[in-house]
């Protein structure tokens, strides 16, 4: 049984793309459920990346009209992630996405910054240390991490 | 409201401010486009030379006028940049796009505000915010004061059109948007061709400024990608794309060492 559900942004999708860490993400299906949302991976990830859909990833199709409130500071496709994050037991949130971490802290759903997610992924032997090291440069680019926290990035080390 | 704020600070009297308003305005409006952001200067510097025999005279009567005039305005399109951005998140999409296309112009209006003033302040004392001065030729100024004046008389013809109930004109605002931001790269970056506007179908160019709009907007409130790559109708991979090439920094996180490590470890058995 698993413990839980990882709920990936696009912003993570992405990033891990850029990095070419994508099917590296696989690593945590024999703990996790690895969901994302219909709308983010068709309307969203799809577009600009050409990976079909692989069998640890899941996509749901999601009612956003069963939110009890609805904020204007998200779009429709962060809302489809809320809701899916509301609909499972156990999820996490992984976004880079600073307005959509505040709304996931807001509604009391556990959430984790994507860069965490990519250390915790790394150091625990998900990515190996040559791609980690070949795709970092692309990955801190994607994300706009500041100088300290690439820093941090890049110092990650395997336990 | 230009000219009633300046009256006020400096106890003057026009004839008749409103008038005098409308008459440029109008004047303005009814060249074309293309004409208005080249000569806009000119047909403003005529209806002060009408109200006060010359240019010297109207230094003379306000001294402070041009420094005044210029802090009202920045004021005043803050005001309504923060008030505008806010409630295009707020209305339906319906009338969300003509809101936008607003900003746009009220955006283009402030950078051709920002680089008149870098120019203007050759001593080297600009504000925190400013952009360091920059040396423009007469000709430069004259063009940069064509369109600073060309976007204000859209912005006050739709702010009156808004106040008698009437409908934006999405096209003319479009347009505008397009022409002014043509006249600002004109001068910053005369080596760059911006695509030719006259070519472009209304619907290109709302949504080229309905872009700029919705970047504003990201850049006023503190929204999400996805929420400002749905008012620029992109995706948002796009919308993060527009954002850089404008040097504007997505709202991503951590931003700090302690920050990215808040929330929790994931179980690895």
């Amino acid at each position: 049984m698993n413990s839980g559900h990882l709920i990936l942004d696009n912003s993570v999708l992405s990033a891990f793309a850029s990095g070419n860490w994508f099917h590296d993400l696989s690593f945590w299906s024999s703990q996790y459920d690895i969901l994302t949302t219909e709308r983010i991976w068709e309307c969203e990830f799809t577009p600009h990346h050409e990976y079909t859909k692989p069998d640890w990833l899941r996509s749901k199709s999601v009612d956003t009209d069963r939110l009890d409130s609805k904020s204007v500071e998200l779009g429709e496709p962060d809302w489809t992630l809320i809701r899916l994050a509301e609909t499972v037991t156990d999820p996490i949130l992984v976004s880079n996405d600073r307005r959509v971490i505040a709304e996931a802290e807001e509604r009391d759903i556990e959430r984790m910054w994507g860069t965490k997610f990519l250390i915790q992924t790394f150091e625990t032997c998900g990515i190996d240390e040559e791609s980690f090291n070949d795709g970092c440069s692309a990955y801190i680019g994607d994300v706009h991490l500041p100088d300290t926290v690439a820093d941090e990035l890049r110092s990650a080390e395997k336990v | 409201m230009l000219v009633q704020r300046l009256q006020q600070a400096t106890s003057a009297t026009f004839d008749d401010p409103e008038q005098f308003i409308e008459g440029i305005i109008e004047e303005l409006l009814e060249l074309p486009p293309e004409q208005r952001f080249e000569d806009g200067a000119k047909v403003l510097k005529e209806h002060f030379v009408d109200e006060f025999g010359s240019l010297d005279a109207f230094d003379v009567q306000f001294p402070v006028a041009s420094a005044i005039l210029f802090t009202f305005l920045e004021q005043l399109l803050n005001q309504w940049a923060a008030k505008i951005a806010r409630k295009a998140l707020e209305v339906d999409p319906r009338h969300r796009n003509a809101l936008l296309l607003v900003l746009a112009v009220v955006d283009v209006l402030q950078d051709v505000m920002e680089v008149i003033q870098a120019g203007i302040q050759s001593d080297g004392a600009t504000g925190e915010d400013s952009l360091p001065p920059l040396e423009l030729n007469e000709q430069e100024k004259y063009q940069l004061g064509s369109v600073a004046i060309a976007s204000y008389a859209r912005l006050y013809r739709e702010i009156k059109r808004d106040q008698n109930g009437k409908r934006l004109s999405r096209d003319a605002l479009a347009t505008d948007a397009l022409y002014g931001e043509r006249g600002l790269i004109e001068v910053l970056h005369p080596n760059v061709e911006y695509p030719a506007i006259e070519e472009r179908s209304s619907e290109e160019r709302a949504r080229l400024a309905i872009r700029r709009g919705a970047l504003r907007v990201y850049q006023e409130a503190d929204i999400s990608v996805g929420r400002g790559a749905e008012l620029a109708r992109m995706t948002q991979e796009q919308f993060v794309n527009l954002l850089e090439q404008n040097d504007v920094r997505p709202n991503y996180g951590p931003d700090t060492v302690e920050e990215l490590h808040s929330g929790p470890d994931l179980m690895n058995e």
